[in-house]
């Protein structure tokens, strides 16, 4: 019976994307951003933003958002105001504007009843 | 300061071997204080490396550890009777991850000639294992600045005398012996034992809940949240903490465990050293401010205890118990003060009349109305835990849903939870947050 993966170290820096003869799961780097990944989320504190507190009711589907760093993650609307913000599990995020990558998404669904409810898609530009 | 000012790492070197498992391919790689390297590495600060390994492994270890920057590797004693390699059974810490030290029984350590070259270093980090401290002792410069992760291989602090005066920074964690034996409900008698060695410092890692950093000059304490994503390996991950905050502690102490906890976070989320590097550099170029404005978790061990969960399961003992097992191991490794209303309450005979199920209906409500969270495994589809989530829901007590085995994939249970999947490490996480999102709530 022969031997397979983890016969060597591997995961040095600079040696490959992990995706090649590299041992078990060696390699230096991934291939992967996690920064250019898209993502969909229910945002946090909607009635607490400035669109709640404007309009009293949320932002329609398709409404165009950015994202920007306001103390918290913040989807934003095209007049400026805040729509939500982002759970804390996406803080990287804020990372990945820092490093200038920049992310647009729409409203997917949302509602004002009992509780307002706010769903977001987003999407990466490359920096 | 005359003499080398690189921080020295003083620690064993493993090889980690990640066992395979139905989502991840095994792991092999350098560790022990190679997981610090890595994390200096990683935020460009000059380290030298102090290695206790067995002569096969010094090569290997060498040339690895030059790869990352290592200004100077010195093979300080050597390892026999062990191969030093720990076999790793689950790396996202859901639970004890189970290190096994393979022949540690069997282990002895024999410190060589060049071990003297230590004494040229002001900065160390020990990180203690199977070697004798007071030896150790006795290497440093006197004027040497000395902090150590006791997270491991420390039974008691006893050893630590022999540094007394020369202790910059003292970092364990909620997973290590000494902190559960003598820190579990009260972490002052800890920190007092600790000041007897008169650190600057003492840092608490509380692992997913967040850390903890006591300055003993200014007796105040700094919270820094942990930011939760899917954990890929978190091995090491302490070790990266330690040596980052280590290496930045001299600009400025708080903004060091800022610091640290991101890199340490970052080290939890891949394996691949490139793309680790990559996630720090990103990471570090925020401001502390706005490390602090974007939040996390923080859920210090000890507050765990006083928000209650209610644990709603078949929780039979006639039923295939290991996913229940599972998670009630994983939270009470975390400090969850679970109640189990089958344990507490009593479990129904089958055949039962009505009165019989009315009176534990009521007590189990009863249970439930106590209970700020709520932590569900409905396997099988249980009907007695969906109607336990639903009352939760309709009642805004948050539900974080379990389900191994996709049995309950439906829209009512799926949004209604503050947490579904059928992976226990991102139930885990939601647990944590929506405990921190109470905790916040009341301050």
């Amino acid at each position: 019976m022969g031997s397979t993966g983890s016969g060597r170290f591997s995961d040095y820096s600079g040696s490959g994307d992990g995706k090649g003869d590299t041992g078990a799961g060696g390699g230096g780097a991934s291939g992967e951003d996690r920064c250019d990944r898209a993502f969909t989320c229910v945002l946090e504190e909607v009635e607490q933003c400035d669109y709640f507190a404007e309009n009293q009711d949320v932002p329609p589907s398709n409404t165009a958002l950015s994202l920007e760093l306001r103390g918290r993650l913040m989807a934003v609307d095209p007049n400026g105001l805040s729509v939500g913000a982002l759970p804390t599990r996406l803080n990287y995020l804020a990372d990945c504007l820092s490093a200038g990558f920049i992310y647009s998404g729409r409203v997917v669904a949302s509602t004002s009843g009992t509780v307002a409810s706010v769903n977001v898609d987003f999407g990466p530009h490359q920096p | 300061m005359s003499g080398n000012t690189d921080l020295l790492l003083i620690g064993e070197v493993f090889v980690d071997f990640t066992l395979p498992n139905a989502n991840a391919q095994s792991k092999l790689r350098l560790g022990g204080i190679v997981h610090a390297a890595r994390g200096l590495w990683a935020v460009d600060q000059s380290f030298a490396v102090a290695a206790v390994c067995p002569a096969y492994l010094v090569d290997n270890a060498r040339k690895y550890l030059e790869h990352l920057g290592c200004t100077e590797f010195i093979w300080l004693a050597d390892v026999e009777g062990s191969p030093n390699v720990m076999a790793i059974g689950d790396p996202t810490e859901i639970a004890d991850q189970g290190y096994q030290d393979i022949l540690r029984d069997e282990k002895s350590v024999k410190f060589l000639e060049n071990s003297a070259d230590v004494e040229r270093f002001k900065r160390c980090l020990i990180f203690p294992g199977k070697f004798d401290l007071s030896f150790v002792a006795n290497l440093i410069s006197d004027d040497a600045e000395i902090s150590f992760d006791i997270a491991y291989d420390l039974p008691d602090t006893k050893s630590l005398a022999a540094f007394k005066g020369r202790v910059l920074a003292l970092i364990t964690s909620t997973s290590s012996d000494l902190f559960l034996e003598n820190a579990a409900t009260d972490v002052a008698h800890l920190i007092d034992d600790l000041r007897s060695f008169s650190p600057k410092c003492v840092l608490l890692k509380e692992n997913r809940g967040g850390s903890r950093l006591f300055d003993l000059d200014s007796d105040t304490v700094d919270e820094f949240p942990a930011l939760l994503g899917e954990t890929v390996n978190s091995v090491g991950v302490g070790d990266v903490y330690s040596a980052v905050f280590v290496s930045l502690i001299e600009a400025n102490m708080q903004d060091a465990g800022w610091k640290a906890a991101r890199a340490a976070t970052c080290y939890a989320q891949t394996t691949f050293p490139d793309d680790f590097k990559r996630d720090v550099g990103r990471s570090l170029t925020l401001s502390i401010d706005q490390m602090r404005g974007l939040g996390g978790t923080f859920v210090p061990w000890h507050d765990r205890p006083k928000f209650q969960i209610y644990f709603a399961a078949p929780d039979f003992t006639y039923i295939e118990r290991a996913f229940i097992d599972q998670a009630l191991e994983a939270l009470a490794y975390h400090n969850f003060k679970v109640r189990r209303p089958v344990f507490e309450n009593g479990e129904l005979k089958k055949g039962s009349n009505v009165d019989e199920m009315h009176t534990m209906f009521t007590a189990d409500v009863s249970l439930l109305k106590d209970c700020e969270l709520v932590f569900a495994v409905p396997l099988t589809r249980d009907p007695g835990t969906l109607v336990e989530m639903g009352w939760a829901m309709a009642t805004d007590v948050p539900v974080i849903t379990y389900d191994p085995l996709r049995e309950n994939t439906n829209t009512m249970v799926i949004a209604g939870s503050k947490a579904y999947s059928d992976n226990l490490d991102t139930c885990l996480n939601g647990l944590f947050d929506a405990m921190s999102n109470i905790r916040a709530s009341r301050q």
